[in-house]
């Protein structure tokens, strides 16, 4: 039977968790299907600390600091913005190896308005020293960032999305897929999430006609990877796109990568643009709303290919 | 040593070290520093400096963080680390900061933003439970943290949890920054609110350093997590800085700063 994104989490830290005892879980009453198996088979390493995301963060600093290894779980606003300054002070400023796992990247909860969606996440969890971010878009990019934050001795913050998705690339991380043609005038789009799934689509449809665009997925927000900065120069036009609100999100990395190294490269940037809509609706609904649906970006994509590199 | 010639003597460095640095939160750091005495020169907490990183060892969290001029002038008459050093209290490349660092041997962790002490504590204390270790985790707070939301959600998990080796001491100055702590909150019978928790609540005169000792003392025995209210005076030792909202971090003027050494010197 397919699992989805989640549970190849969740079973990924069974796995680790039944072989080493100082693995511990912690979630501040959130629940999730996947979570109940570990719940069950790992009792004495599970906890449900109740609605106190403060505490919680720091009760995991105070636990990691007597050499266990907390992975704290709630609703994604909940467990980075109510906190944040937990995980600074506490977690962050000492380097401590907590892991923070946002359940509900982006706007998976679309319906519950703008409290549950996490649309903010990566522009401050991002100025925070010593965090690694890490966003899963398939199974094995979400079994390796268990693997990930379990060895790392740093805390790192896992933006979990839900869902079924086919593995996109061949192995996990930031990755790149080319297309291959030999036309100079190229495009690079960089995306993030399982919003990559989308825009890999359409992309390929793209690249069946004229259009020469190759694409790359920032799974690791913060490291940034030195090979982008070697794919950026090899560019004309560079488009990025999230499910994020564009301040402070990957097109302002990417934006900020450009300016600090000199490229010269044009940019544009897709993503939210800096306003919430209070009117509920599901995932797509949303996303159309604030123009990331995929006909919107299809379009978007080509009009920006076909402009010149500099007006 | 007799504990009152010591408090007097460490007293002095507190004064000596905000004044050199121009910098500092003295009032806060009179109302500790008895407390401070008992726990570590009556050896209460099981620390020893050339080892701090001892696995047995008591740990300590200083929540009210900004009371580093109490604390690190009693590491320097402990020998945890030199006169030399506490001179640079606040100087540029020093590892003693007006809130703590844990460069320093003694300090578990940064503290500084308030409530953050009482969780981390909580923590700790839940590990060692579940590792059956036997050492304590102290934490000190200050009565203005309970106006931090952080602070009832571990009263919530201390209790629920029985962190029987969690001892808690509130110093209770009755201030906060800018006023009385009655005038801007209900932090009224604390006593009895802290029984309505799986506690062990007493309350003592925190600059009382034999009745400190006693309770301190049978606090490391309770089956329960343990709350000691030590009631305190913000300033104590200065009569023109106690009670007073003025000197939660004022520097005293060379005038100020005469007075106030004539007056510990003299107590």
């Amino acid at each position: 039977m397919p699992i989805d994104l989640m549970t190849a989490f969740f079973h990924q830290l069974k796995i680790l968790a039944l072989k080493d005892k100082n693995i511990f879980f912690i979630t501040a009453d959130h629940g999730a299907w996947a979570l109940s198996d570990f719940k069950t088979s790992l009792k004495n390493q599970y906890l449900n600390i109740g609605i106190s995301e403060q505490a919680m963060a720091s009760i995991a600093a105070g636990m990691t600091l007597e050499g266990k290894k907390v992975f704290i779980f709630s609703i994604t606003p909940f467990v980075t913005q109510r906190c944040f300054e937990q995980i600074k002070l506490d977690i962050c400023l000492s380097n401590l190896p907590v892991t923070i796992v946002g359940n509900g990247s982006s706007l998976t909860y679309a319906t519950h308005g703008p409290s549950h969606q996490a649309i903010e996440d990566i522009a401050i969890m991002r100025s925070l020293p010593n965090l690694k971010i890490l966003h899963p878009y398939d199974n094995a990019s979400s079994k390796y960032s268990v693997n990930y934050a379990y060895k790392s001795k740093s805390p790192v913050y896992i933006k979990l999305d839900k869902g079924f998705y086919d593995d996109i690339f061949l192995k996990p991380g930031d990755n790149i897929i080319k297309s291959n043609k030999k036309n100079t005038k190229k495009t690079l789009v960089i995306t993030t999430g399982v919003i990559v799934h989308v825009v890999s689509k359409i992309i390929r449809e793209l690249n069946k006609t004229s259009y020469n665009i190759d694409l790359f997925n920032m799974f690791s927000i913060k490291e940034i990877n030195s090979k982008i900065i070697k794919y950026l120069k090899q560019y004309d036009k560079v488009i990025t796109i999230e499910e994020q609100n564009l301040p402070g999100g990957i097109g302002s990395i990417i934006s900020e990568i450009i300016t600090d190294n000199n490229i010269n490269v044009r940019l544009k940037r897709m993503g939210i643009q800096d306003k919430y809509i209070l009117k509920c609706g599901n995932r797509d609904w949303l996303k159309k709303k604030y123009s990331l649906d995929d006909q919107t970006l299809y379009k978007n994509i080509k009009n920006f290919c076909n402009i010149k590199k500099f007006i | 040593m007799l504990l009152k010639k010591l408090s007097k003597k460490i007293r002095l460095t507190i004064l000596d070290i905000i004044y050199n640095a121009k910098t500092g939160h003295i009032g806060g750091s009179f109302s500790c520093i008895d407390i401070l005495i008992v726990l570590f020169f009556q050896k209460i907490i099981f620390f020893d400096p050339k080892k701090p990183k001892h696995k047995n060892r008591d740990r300590f969290i200083l929540s009210k963080g900004h009371a580093t001029a109490a604390l690190y002038s009693l590491f320097a008459h402990l020998r945890y680390i030199s006169f030399k050093e506490l001179k640079t209290y606040c100087k540029n490349n020093s590892r003693l900061g007006s809130h703590p660092s844990h460069l320093v041997p003694g300090v578990e962790i940064e503290t500084g933003s308030l409530g953050h002490g009482l969780p981390i504590a909580c923590g700790i204390a839940y590990a060692a439970l579940k590792d059956k270790k036997n050492f304590k985790v102290f934490v000190l707070i200050s009565d203005g943290e309970l106006f931090e939301g952080s602070v009832w959600e571990s009263f919530i998990f201390a209790s629920h949890q029985n962190l029987s080796n969690l001892i808690i001491i509130i110093d209770n100055n009755n201030q906060i920054v800018m006023d009385y702590s009655k005038d801007t909150g209900d932090l009224n019978n604390l006593k009895k609110r802290f029984s309505t928790f799986n506690f062990v609540v007493s309350e003592v005169n925190g600059h009382d350093h034999f009745k400190l000792e006693k309770i301190l003392r049978k606090s490391k025995k309770n089956k329960k997590p343990t709350i000691i209210l030590a009631n305190t005076i913000k300033g104590k030792g200065v009569s023109f800085m106690e009670k007073n909202t003025k000197w939660h971090h004022s520097i005293p003027s060379n005038e100020e700063y005469m007075m106030a050494k004539r007056e510990i010197e003299e107590s």
